[in-house]
């Protein structure tokens, strides 16, 4: 009974969105810790490990878990939210796809958004203060944030249907106040006529943006960010960082830092959050598994390496000794892409156990019998492994083929017996501890159609599209497929007793590829890997010269999507906001906006639904480009181009590097569609047509069989899972710019002061000839007599010698070595 | 040509004479008002003066030292201890053994039965120093009605009982208007058995006692006892510290320029996960202590409420004091400790002390956060003017942070489990007292050993389950709580602070009366108690403060004025000018309070001074500096100035030349025509 409401209430939170339902739900006066990390395989195989660090406190004057520095940051500073990244090497979509969370712009950007409560006069200096706070906390450059040139503020936000509902009631906070907004919710998502769930409104907070895309992240960044975390890199998931190498070694490096305060009317801080989040995209040391060395070397290089075999612990050059104590939360998660849904549907119809269906292939590997029941399985683990895992291999493959039927493990033969040997020797260890705490028995390794896991995660848990009715939502699930997949692993789970011995044995994680090349699974894999994201956002200028030039935006859409959107045609729009800041030495022009579709000109008015524009102002502001266009969702490319003239600069305002050029931030295109419904290419069409008031939600299945919903409790606590359950709209950002600006000769000064002067000189001297020339006496001098010309030459020889001891004179004076050295002269002559 | 009543030539000399004085009289002007660099006049002399003033005089405040002989009723008093000679007998001893710098006021009250007889040195100047002894220095003695003080509850030597008579003297001198900031008095009291000990009380007095009836037919002794009681507790309390060392140490006290101090508060756990130590006893106990690890927390606000607060208090006049907290995990010290089995403990040589404490340990303060802090700690929790206050202030944070304050880390050091006891050794290998060290200006550390505790209380499993129960409502998923600190862990750290904060201040007690075996007489100290700091040793923090306060403004601004004027580059707005009139007039006023001896006036005046100096001399605008050298300069000038100057000076002399042959010529013509 008490589980069924917290199932509505969770529906209700995950309705309203994170924000309101912190405040109303989650009013704990504790301070709280929890760390996550997303394991993924991308196309390459290349590896994605997302870590994710949350800390929540109420404001307290003494703090027990939340770091000390950032607690005082929120009582001096009164920003509502920030988020800082330091990001090193480009997220490249084409390839890897849709981020976790969100990619960031290379270098280092900086959000700020304050209350609206807050004076606009103040906000230079709480943005000022904070930058500074934040740049000395972090060891990087952010005091050249804080230049009002640098600044932009972003007035458009997307924000879902559903939040323009609750904006009304969204200042009440409260408990109250989520029964009033869920109601009106549902009222107000008939504004949001049109085909899209996100459109663009006016920003409720100051946002501010900077960014300063030269910015290198490097290890004085990484160590006060890990100072930050309670068990730094000792323990827990952050111990998976302590090889400096690997993490700034990797080919994307992403380091974030995001803090979310609550305040009431007063602005006083009621609880703050801080997530600290780093990405790395990941190359798998060659020849590191036992697995890849022992299979014949010709076989593998033959397959395409689109899941690479990975061991955790290798990959990162450190492993997790022992779980952090003050964590709530420590789970690390394997996220493996969706199957198709024939794929799901010959599934479903071997198994009739209610848990398969919803998890694809969640499978022990070492299950003897084909009873398919998790509970049994479990329990006949324990037996299997006690009579010897040498069985498993043969008897696991077929239970294995039985339930998917594609998986061919010829090839793969004799990997597999060396792994199983070695699961051997893991279970026996299991075993022993297994023992002295009387747990249920966990598998070693577990297998799908393509991929095997060791040790065998703890749950898997299944998005799937819900809607707030828990018994509809019963009835709904077995017709839906899920939108992601993710293998749970929790590190502070009993079984695991990981605070005891054996904790490292958690991060031998693999999967392996096992399937021979002409293996459909390892197609059909490669497929779901190499599909792109369906947006992409290039830029370039063209132009040549340094006077003028032309920047170009260009959004894509991916082929097949603008393809299903074409067949679906219906005449939606889709909402494309784009947020550009051009530095004031760049000068757009404005009326040379150009729109294209698809290669045809458009008018930009037309399909213009939102703008907000500050021009430029020399060494003041920059521009601020903010437009939100209505694109037809058919459309596979947008083009807009301006052209722009190049400022002329003084010499003190180029960079010690002039030659480099200047730097554009790179634009941030925000399109109105959840990231949700563009992951998955079929769950996506199905996500938009059920209707606005539905969400998504985490189905969560233990081995030991336990209560889906009691599981979703668990949600409250894990702000990953929460976030990447959240529908939140696309975000793209595109790779930054470099403009070269005509760069003067930096020893010019000298010579213009030379030359001004020299012609000043002339002027002057030409103006005083001019007044004072006699043309008669000329001629009388030149008749002079000889006598006369005899004394002007005496003269002439007195002026000489004068003029020449008055500059003698000069040097002697200035010049102290020329001092010294005649005065040497002097006295070995008066010595001589 | 001749038409004209000028002599020719005029014309064209008006001409080049006016472009020269353009140029002399706007052109030179105008260029020197555009390329010169602005900055405020700074009075020179003024701060040359006062810098010679703080070398010269000595900035101590001064004392007065009153000895109150306590005569029971009916008894006669010799003539040995008759005020105007025990006077001059006192200050002979003081001047013998010359226990401070700085002025000194002697007095001797002779109490007998409620009326009292004082002495005072007429010239105070003249008779402490080489008159006395032959006790000719002129002498004014007042009778006055005192009260009786050989009512004093004197009896034995325990603490409790001197705390008793420590209490009764404190009212006895307050009922007296007595015991201002550097009034203290020495009190002999008659007692049943004489002892040699001097005891100094928290307040601002000390006493002696004496056998009446033996010391009043020995008067000699009691003489002597009494100078040398009284140079002693001028020497170890109420002087200043005897020692130059001492002195030189003044400016280094742990307070920033501005006057604030920041005690920051760590309690460390070196790993809370690390299994049990080897050397328990049986097997159980080691499952008991792997299963609950070593993680204790602390109620600080409590902590702060109940033993810090005091302290703050008690340090309000020398610094204003702001406290900060935080846990911190898995710290383990730089130098892990050997085990030991003599001391069957592991144990830090104190060779190894200076490598304890680890950079790693994120115990540094969000420095550039905390002016904000104390603005609204200052306005103690008032919401909304705190909120308006930071408006306000928030645009100048980058200039107000160069005068932080001073921190103060204090850890508290929990070792691991199996590290566990883990022993400080001090000099010749002997074990710390307290199991503490404290580093000059930085702080101190205190190593807690918990984990023996942990493992009996987690036998004694009622306890646990309490525990657990209580904060059973909680979201904690946890598979334990963490163990507060009990009480007495929470006094033994406010001993070990108080006595860290003592020594970080200079102030620390029994470090000048070591050799006290060969003296006269004893010195004992009655322990401040909660406040930490009892008030002499205040007055004697606000001595040093002051004087190096002084002394620290007339340097600052002294190199500032140098600096100044050795580079004539350097550009400044007015309010640096602003705040060096304003530590000017301070030190000025500070001289004044400490000539008058109001300590809390020149405390302040003192401190104000210095906050103003520093912020003149730290000012940002100063530190970027533009580096014109006269090289620079005359390559930029030369080019403009050398060809513009040759046809106009030129010009002038042609002009000048052809003007004066004329002008004869046309004389000449005048003549010979007239």
């Amino acid at each position: 009974m008490c589980s069924r409401i917290w199932a509505v209430l969770v529906a209700v939170c995950l309705l309203l969105g994170s924000s309101s339902c912190h405040s109303a739900a989650a009013v704990a006066q504790q301070e709280s810790y929890s760390e996550e990390a997303v394991v993924q395989p991308l196309a390459n195989g290349l590896v994605l490990v997302h870590f994710q660090f949350t800390q929540t406190a109420p404001l307290l004057r003494h703090y027990t878990i939340f770091p000390k520095a950032v607690g005082q940051l929120v009582s001096a500073s009164l920003f509502d939210e920030f988020q800082l990244s330091l990001t090193q090497g480009r997220w490249h979509y084409q390839h890897w796809g849709q981020p976790v969370l969100q990619a960031k712009p290379a270098g280092a950007e900086f959000v700020a958004k304050f209350s609206p409560l807050l004076p606009a006069a103040s906000l230079a200096g709480q943005w000022g203060t904070l930058s500074h706070a934040l740049g000395s906390l972090f060891c990087a450059s952010l005091n050249f944030v804080a230049r009002p040139e640098a600044t932009a503020t972003q007035a458009i936000a997307m924000s879902s249907c559903s939040e323009i509902g609750q904006q009304a009631c969204s200042s009440s906070a409260g408990v109250s106040a989520s029964q009033t907004c869920s109601g009106s919710s549902s009222s107000g998502s008939s504004v949001c006529t049109g085909g899209s769930s996100w459109v663009p409104a006016a920003a409720r907070q100051h946002v501010l943006v900077a960014s300063l895309p030269q910015e290198a992240s490097c290890t004085e960044n990484l160590t006060p960010w890990l100072k930050l975390l309670p068990c730094r890199d000792a323990a827990g998931l952050g111990a998976l960082l302590a090889d400096r190498r690997v993490v700034f070694g990797a080919d994307h490096h992403s380091m974030q830092v995001s803090m979310i305060v609550e305040r009431n009317a007063d602005l006083q801080p009621l609880r703050s959050t801080l997530t600290q989040s780093l990405t790395l995209v990941l190359r798998p040391p060659p020849g590191t598994h036992p697995a890849t060395i022992s299979s014949s070397g010709a076989a593998r290089q033959q397959l395409p390496a689109v899941l690479a075999d990975v061991n955790l612990s290798a990959l990162l050059g450190s492993e997790v000794k022992q779980a952090c104590p003050l964590a709530q939360q420590s789970r690390v998660y394997v996220r493996l892409p969706v199957l198709d849904k024939p794929q799901q549907q010959q599934q479903q119809q071997q198994s009739n156990v209610q848990l398969q269906w919803r998890i694809p292939a969640y499978k022990k590997r070492n299950v003897p019998d084909s009873s398919n029941s998790l509970e049994a399985a479990s329990a006949d683990a324990d037996e299997g492994a006690s009579s010897g895992g040498s069985s498993d291999g043969s008897s696991s493959d077929s239970s294995a083929e039985q339930d998917s039927s594609d998986v061919a493990d010829t090839a793969a033969e004799a990997e597999r017996t060396e792994l199983s040997q070695q699961q051997q020797q893991q279970q026996q260890q299991q075993q022993r501890s297994r023992r002295r705490l009387c747990r249920v028995a966990r598998a070693a390794s577990w297998s799908g159609p393509g991929v095997e896991l060791s040790p065998a995660p703890d749950a898997a848990a299944a998005l799937t599209h819900s809607t707030p009715n828990a018994s509809e939502k019963r009835r709904q699930q077995g017709q839906q497929q899920p939108a992601q997949v993710m293998y749970v692993y929790d590190l502070l789970s009993p079984a695991h007793d990981a605070v005891a011995a054996g904790a490292q044995r958690l991060f031998q994680l693999q999967w392996a590829a096992g399937g021979s090349p002409g293996d459909s699974h390892s197609k059909q894999l490669l497929a779901e890997q190499q599909q792109q994201s369906r947006y992409t956002v290039t830029r370039y200028i063209a132009g040549s010269g340094n006077l003028h030039g032309g920047m170009v935006l260009e959004v894509h859409q991916a082929q097949q999507a603008a393809a299903a959107a074409a067949a679906a045609d219906d005449g939606r729009n889709v909402s494309v906001c784009i947020f550009q800041v051009v530095p004031w030495q760049i000068r757009v022009w404005l009326h040379t906006l150009q729109l294209s579709i698809d290669g045809q000109r458009r008018s930009l008015d037309a399909l213009l639904t939102h703008r907000h524009i500050t021009p430029a102002r020399d060494r003041t502001r920059p521009l601020v480009l903010n437009m939100c266009l209505a694109l037809p969702a058919a459309a596979t490319t947008l083009t807009l181009s301006a052209q722009f003239s190049k400022a002329f600069l003084t010499v003190a305002e180029y960079p010690p590097d002039a030659h480099r050029g200047f730097d554009v931030p790179a634009a941030q295109v925000t399109i109105g569609l959840t990231s949700l419904q563009t992951s998955g290419s079929s769950a996506g069409q199905q996500g938009d047509a059920s209707s606005s008031s539905s969400s998504w939600a985490w189905h969560v299945h233990t081995g030991d069989g336990a209560e889906a919903w009691q599981q979703q409790q668990l949600q409250q606590e894990l702000p990953l899972m929460q976030a990447l359950a959240a529908v939140r709209p696309v975000q793209v950002y595109s790779p930054s710019l470099v403009v070269p600006l005509a760069v003067p000769d930096f020893s010019m000064p000298y010579n213009v002061i030379c030359l001004t002067s020299t012609v000043l000189a002339v002027l002057l001297g030409a103006v005083v000839g001019a007044l004072l020339l006699r043309p008669a006496e000329a001629e009388t001098q030149a008749h002079a007599s000889s006598a006369a010309s005899a004394a002007q030459k005496r003269r002439k020889r007195v002026k000489v010698v004068l003029l020449l001891a008055v500059f003698g004179g000069l040097g002697l004076y200035l010049d102290p070595s020329l001092q010294e050295a005649l005065w040497e002269q002097l006295t070995a002559l008066g010595l001589a | 040509m001749a038409n004209s009543s000028r002599p020719p030539g005029t014309k064209r000399l008006w001409v080049i004479s006016s472009i020269v004085a353009y140029v002399v009289f706007a052109g030179i002007p105008i260029w020197w008002a555009t390329t010169s660099l602005h900055r405020p006049p700074l009075p020179h002399e003024a701060i040359a003066a006062a810098e010679a003033d703080a070398g010269n005089r000595s900035a101590l405040l001064p004392v007065a030292l009153q000895l109150v002989l306590v005569v029971p009723a009916g008894s006669e008093l010799p003539d040995e201890l008759q005020p105007d000679r025990m006077l001059a007998a006192v200050q002979a001893a003081v001047a013998a053994a010359q226990p401070l710098q700085g002025p000194l006021q002697l007095s001797i009250t002779i109490n007998t039965a409620g009326s009292c007889s004082q002495v005072l040195p007429r010239h105070p100047g003249v008779c402490s120093s080489s008159s006395s002894s032959s006790g000719v220095c002129t002498q004014q003695v007042q009778q006055q009605a005192c009260p009786d003080l050989s009512a004093a509850p004197v009896a034995g030597g325990s603490r409790q009982q001197q705390q008793q008579l420590d209490a009764w003297l404190q009212q006895q001198q307050q009922l007296q208007s007595l015991g201002t900031p550097g009034q203290y008095t020495l009190f002999v009291l008659p007692d049943t058995s004489s002892s040699s000990t001097v005891v100094v009380g928290r307040s601002r007095h000390a006493w002696l006692t004496y056998q009446p009836s033996g010391a009043l037919q020995q008067p000699q002794q009691l003489l002597q006892a009494t100078a040398a009681a009284a140079v002693r507790v001028l020497s170890c309390c109420f002087g200043l510290h005897s020692n130059v060392a001492a002195l030189a140490a003044a400016d280094s006290l742990p307070v920033s320029a501005a006057g604030h101090t920041q005690l920051s508060f760590s309690l460390l756990h070196a790993d809370p996960l690390a299994p049990g130590s080897s050397s328990s006893s049986n097997k159980d106990s080691i499952e008991a202590a792997a299963q609950h690890p070593l993680h204790y927390t602390w109620d600080f606000d409590v902590f702060e409420q109940q033993h810090l607060a005091p302290i703050a208090a008690s340090l309000a006049p020398v610094s204003h004091i702001s406290i900060e907290s935080q846990l911190l995990y898995f710290t383990p010290a730089r130098t892990p400790g050997s085990w030991s089995s003599k001391h069957s403990a592991f144990v830090v040589k104190q060779s190894q002390l200076p490598f304890f404490v680890d950079s790693d340990w994120a115990v540094e303060s969000g420095r550039a956060v905390m002016q904000h802090n104390r603005t609204s700690s200052s306005s103690s929790s008032s919401s909304s003017s705190g909120t308006a206050g930071m408006l306000s202030s928030s645009a100048n944070t980058a200039a107000a942070a160069v005068l932080e304050s001073h921190v103060l880390h204090f850890l508290v050091y929990v070792p691991a489990a199996d590290k566990s006891p883990l022993l400080l050794l001090g000099p010749k290998g002997k074990v710390r007292n307290s199991n503490s060290f404290w580093i000059p200006s930085w702080g101190g550390v205190l190593v807690l050993n918990l984990a023996n505790e942990i493992a009996a209380a987690s036998t004694d499993t009622g306890e646990f389950d309490h525990d657990e129960g209580d904060s059973e409502g909680g979201q904690s998923r946890l598979p334990w709580q963490p163990l507060p600190l009990q009480q007495q862990h929470y006094q033994h750290i406010t001993a070990v602070v108080i006595a860290q904060l003592q020594a970080l201040f200079g102030v620390a007690p029994g470090t000048s009366s070591s050799s006290s075996s060969t003296e006269v007489v004893q010195l004992q100290q009655l322990p401040a108690g909660a406040a930490g700091f009892s008030k002499w040793q205040m007055d004697a923090l606000l001595r040093q403060r002051a004087g190096a306060d002084v002394q620290e403004a007339a340097r600052v601004l002294g190199s500032l004025s140098r600096l100044v004027q050795q580079l004539p580059n350097l550009e400044m707005p007015d309010l640096i000018g602003q705040q060096v009139e304003q530590a000017l007039s301070d030190i000025h006023s500070a001289w004044q309070h400490i000539a008058a001896g109001d300590y809390h006036a020149a405390g302040a005046a003192a401190a104000a001074a210095r906050a103003a100096a520093e912020a003149a001399f730290l000012h940002p605008s100063v530190l970027a500096q533009l580096n014109f050298p006269d090289s620079h300069k005359l390559g930029v000038y030369m080019p403009l100035f050398l060809p513009v100057s040759v046809p106009l000076l030129q010009g002038f002399v042609l002009q000048l030349r052809h003007y004066v042959k004329r002008r004869r010529e046309y004389t000449a013509a005048l003549r010979a025509g007239g």
